[in-house]
This record gives C-alpha cells, structure tokens and sequence, in this order.
C-alpha cells in the first residue's frame, strides 16, 4: 500500500517535471548563475584573490550545495500546501490512507531526491567551472542524510505554517535571506558553532566531500539535531493538522 | 455494513452548524442529504471524511457486529466547491496518482477508470488534460473516479452541477446500478427530481439539524392529505408562482402544485388571475415538500 503511495508521488512529481521542464532547467541555471556570478564579484573586488580574504573556494562552494539542499528541503512542503489549497486539491489529499501526513512526508521525500539531485547537478558544474576538486569520502552519503533530516524536520515546521496560513511566500523570503548569510558564516567552522542549527550537518557534508575523516562527536550531534528537528517537525505539522480540522481551515484559506 | 453518524455536533466561532445531528446509511442504500444553502450538508459530509472533526458526537462504520471509525481512503468522494482533480494534469494520470495515494496499484485502477470513462463518453480524452474539459465533462471524469476507486461509500455533493440533462440522466441509471450492486450512496443535491427518483431515503437538513427524515415514498404520502393539485386553463404556472407565496410549486406549464392547508389554497383561488380548471388532491413532489418545508416557517400536519 505504502509503496503505491510513493510510487504514486514519483508519477506526479514526474509529470510537473515534464511539463514545466523549462522552469526547471532556468532554476537550476538561475543557481549556477548565482554562485558563479557571486564569486566573480567577490574576485573583482580583491584583485589579490579571494584567498586573501581568506576564502578557499572548495568550502564555499560546498557550503552553497548544502544552502540550496536545505533551502530547497525546507520550502519542499509549505509550497505542496500552499499550492493544493489553491488548487483545491488539499482536501483529496487528506483522503489519502494514512492521512495528509504521511503523504505530505512522502512527497517531500520524492522532492528531497530531486533536491538532492538539483543539488549535485549545481555543484558539479560549478566545480568544474571554477576548478574545485571534490574527494567524496566513503561515508559522504550519511553526512548528505543527516542534513536532509534535519532539513525536513524543519521543513515540516515551515509546512505546518502553511497549512495554517495557506500562503507564506513573503515569510520564506525572510528566511531565505538570513539563511544566506548564516550558511555561509559556516564557511569558516568554528567549534562554537558545532551546536548552531545545520552547522555539523553541514560541516559533515564539508569534511566528507572533501575526502577528510568524520569526527564521532559531530555525527552524533548531527544525528541529534536531525531527529529533534524532525521530532518537533512532526509534533507542529499533527498540532496544526488537527488545529486545521477543529477550525475547519484544511481546504480554505 | 453500516455507516453511523451518531449525535454530531460542530461550532464555528458563533455558527452551530450542526446540532446532534444522527443518521444512517446502508450498504445498498441511497440516503438523499437536503436542505437549503447553508444548512450544514457539506459540514457533514466533511465530518464523515475525517476532513473536519466534531466538537461531540462520532462517526461509525459497523460491519459485522465490530465498530470503528471509518478511514478518508474508504469513501469515494464528489466534493463541492472544490477541485478534484489537477486541471493541468491529464485523466489519466489524475487516477493514477489519486488511486496511489489511496493505496492503489494501477493495474487495478486502470482498467475500472477507462470502464467508467467509455461510460461517460469520455474514453478518448484518457491523455487529455483536464484543463481541456468542458466543466459538465470534469464532472463526470471526477465522478469516473471517485467510482474506479471502488470505495465502501459513495458521498456525492452536487454530483449533477453542470451536466446536461442526458448525462444527467444516464448518471440516474447509475446510481441505481450501483445501489444494486451494494454501494451505499450518500447524495446531497438540490436537483430534488434526481434525489426524488433514485433515494430510498432523504434526510432533511436545516440550520444544522435533521428536521425530517425517513424512506422517501413514506415521507412524501405523509403529506398526501395536505397537497392539492391545481390544474390552470392556461399554461401560465411558472409566471404565477413568483406571486405565490411559500408552500408553491409548478409541476408543468398548466400545473400548481399548493402543500398547505385547504382555508389558504381557498383564500389563494379566489385572487388568481387564471380560470381554475380543477382542483384535486395529490401527493407532493420533493420540490413541493422542500419549498413547503424551508419556504417559510409553517406548522406541519404532524406539528
């Protein structure tokens, strides 16, 4: 039964891929434009380099592939919300067995590995572009997981906002700007940061593509903050879900 | 197989719009669900969906001597208001997607949906947006799925909004199809003729309360002794019953129809503009029996 209903998600999310392939193919663009348009200005500005402001490309670029994972995760199931209310189709939805939840949660996973593959599909370019080599160590993929965990616990709070205010756009444009600058604080780790929101998810993923050995204590604590985020993102989305169907808000704004 | 809605109550802010409401639908039974805009019918339908929860009161399914509150994936389901299909996306893959998420392979759904489609005309529009319909054909795409989902009940709210008369028709036939097959059909629509012929049962529904409710033939021949047929010397029924007052209905071009007691048809007969042919008693239409019922507070035979 499960296996249909991700199947099922998979069917959807390939026939609006295929149907606005042109949108998709200009956002991924729009992301390699923006990274490379970024550090071309950074270089402008200090003809020395960037190294002489004591930025490595290398973890810049790693630290953008985990911004565009997260921001893309994170968005992934206030926007199904968002647009099924619109559509009138988040009633339907509802009717799914198991619950909107559940199927929320699979969809946003069927979206998590179109992000991730968005994701990579940014990154490579632009390290060829700009001459970055990438040693993915053996445990790459544990480090990916961990942030995309936590990235959908998160991104389970932000659809429990959704499912509460039916449009949020303007809410995750503010999020979107304090992200940029906080992910790219990360570019520069520091131990205090270890505890920071996607901090050692985003390290892991920084040492592991690097080919660097994963430290014990940031996988644990990256481990954690995955499953509190996605705790807490699961306790919001129920809260409101029944909210919703108390008020009877589900299909309405 | 029994479907309880047992003692439903349900506030907005201010709005009760549902009051103790208890009703019940068989497996092989078509429940007619009335009542004027706002009388709580959608409220209802969405509560039994799992859509909407119930401040008191519970929604059951009884089969076979166990209890249980019925899942959203075990209806089929027509909603009003709402979309309930993706328009930008085609038929079929509209029933594959909503079959899946109910837990359904393709291989089942497929085949029952194209059935459903050649029955409504509509078997070479499969790959055909939605978006293309007509919105009379949207209708019935929506209809065919709800039906290829082969789900314990059927809730149809305004399953006839927009379908010409034809199509709406054949949908009659339908109905009564499945009812023969065993589905248990919950219909609100204010299309009364379709309601009228097809209910085993009707629920009247209004400001949030069942007023009145039981098999349809019994509940109209209670009103049998209160119902008068006029019969006109010219076809001018429906250009008099703007003047007429509540309780009026036209039953064709020369036909009144009054639900009311005899000292008011009395007093109406007198003043009306047209030669009155015949005036004999009958049993009223459900259109008769709605007006009667929410034109205007009037006391009932049974009051």
């Amino acid at each position: 039964m499960l296996c249909w209903q991700l199947w099922s998600e998979f069917l959807l999310e390939w026939n609006l891929t295929r149907r606005y392939w042109f949108d998709t193919l200009a956002g991924l663009l729009a992301s390699v434009l923006f990274f490379y348009s970024m550090v071309l200005g950074l270089e402008n500005l200090t003809p020395e380099g960037l190294a002489s402001l004591g930025l490595d490309l290398g973890p810049l670029l790693l630290v953008f592939a985990a911004f565009n994972l997260v921001v893309g995760t994170f968005q992934s199931i206030a926007y199904s919300v968002q647009s099924e209310a619109a559509l009138g189709t988040l009633e339907h939805l509802g009717l799914a067995r198991g619950g909107l939840l559940r199927q929320l949660l699979l969809r946003a996973l069927v979206r998590g590995l179109q992000g991730i593959t968005t994701s990579a599909l940014v990154l490579l370019p632009l390290a060829l572009l700009l001459g970055v080599r990438l040693a993915p160590a053996p445990w790459w993929p544990l480090s990916l997981l961990l942030l995309y965990l936590a990235a959908l616990g998160f991104a389970l709070g932000m659809g429990a906002l959704a499912l509460h205010f039916k449009r949020v756009e303007g809410f995750f444009t503010i999020v979107q700007f304090l992200f940029l600058p906080y992910f790219f604080s990360l570019v520069r780790f520091a131990p205090w940061m270890t505890p920071l929101p996607f901090a050692p998810g985003t390290q892991l993923l920084k040492l592991a593509l690097t080919g660097e050995g994963a430290f014990p204590g940031l996988l644990l604590l990256a481990f954690v903050q995955a499953l509190l985020f996605l705790g807490a993102g699961l306790f919001a989305m129920a809260w409101v879900y029944a909210a919703v169907r108390r008020r009877g808000l589900l299909g309405r704004y | 197989m029994r479907l309880l809605v047992q003692n439903v109550h349900k506030r907005f802010g201010k709005l009760e719009a549902l009051k103790g409401v208890s009703l019940e639908l068989g497996a092989g039974e078509i429940l007619g669900l009335l009542g004027p805009n706002g009388a709580g019918k959608t409220t209802l339908i969405k509560v039994v969906l799992g859509l909407l929860l119930p401040d008191a009161g519970e929604v059951v399914l009884e089969e076979g001597g166990a209890r249980r509150r019925p899942q959203g994936h075990e209806f089929g389901v027509l909603l009003e208001g709402s979309r309930n299909l993706y328009v930008n996306l085609s038929l079929l893959v509209n029933a594959l997607y909503f079959g899946g998420i109910r837990g359904l392979p393709p291989k089942e759904v497929r085949p029952r949906f194209e059935a459903w489609l050649e029955r409504f005309g509509l078997k070479d529009r499969l790959h055909a947006p939605l978006a293309s319909l007509s919105r009379g054909m949207q209708q019935k795409a929506a209809l065919a799925l709800a039906l290829a989902l082969k789900p314990r009940f059927l809730l149809l709210d305004e399953p006839t909004l927009g379908l010409d008369p034809v199509s709406r028709r054949e949908f009659e036939g339908i109905l009564l199809e499945l009812k023969k097959e065993g589905w248990g059909i919950l219909l609100t629509s204010h299309d009364l003729e379709v309601v009228e012929r097809v209910s085993d049962r009707v629920a009247f529904l209004h400001r949030g309360e069942v007023r009145r409710q039981g098999p349809t033939r019994a509940l109209l021949r209670d009103w049998a002794g209160e119902g008068y047929r006029v019969r006109l010397a010219e076809p001018k029924a429906e250009a008099l019953l703007k003047a007429l007052g509540p309780g009026w209905s036209a039953e064709g071009p020369e036909v009144l129809f009054f639900l009311g007691p005899w000292e008011a048809l009395r007093e109406v007969l007198g003043t009306l503009p047209v030669e009155v042919l015949e005036v004999s008693r009958g049993t009223p239409s459900l259109e008769a029996l709605f007006l009667h019922l929410f034109g205007e507070a009037r006391p009932s035979p049974s009051a």
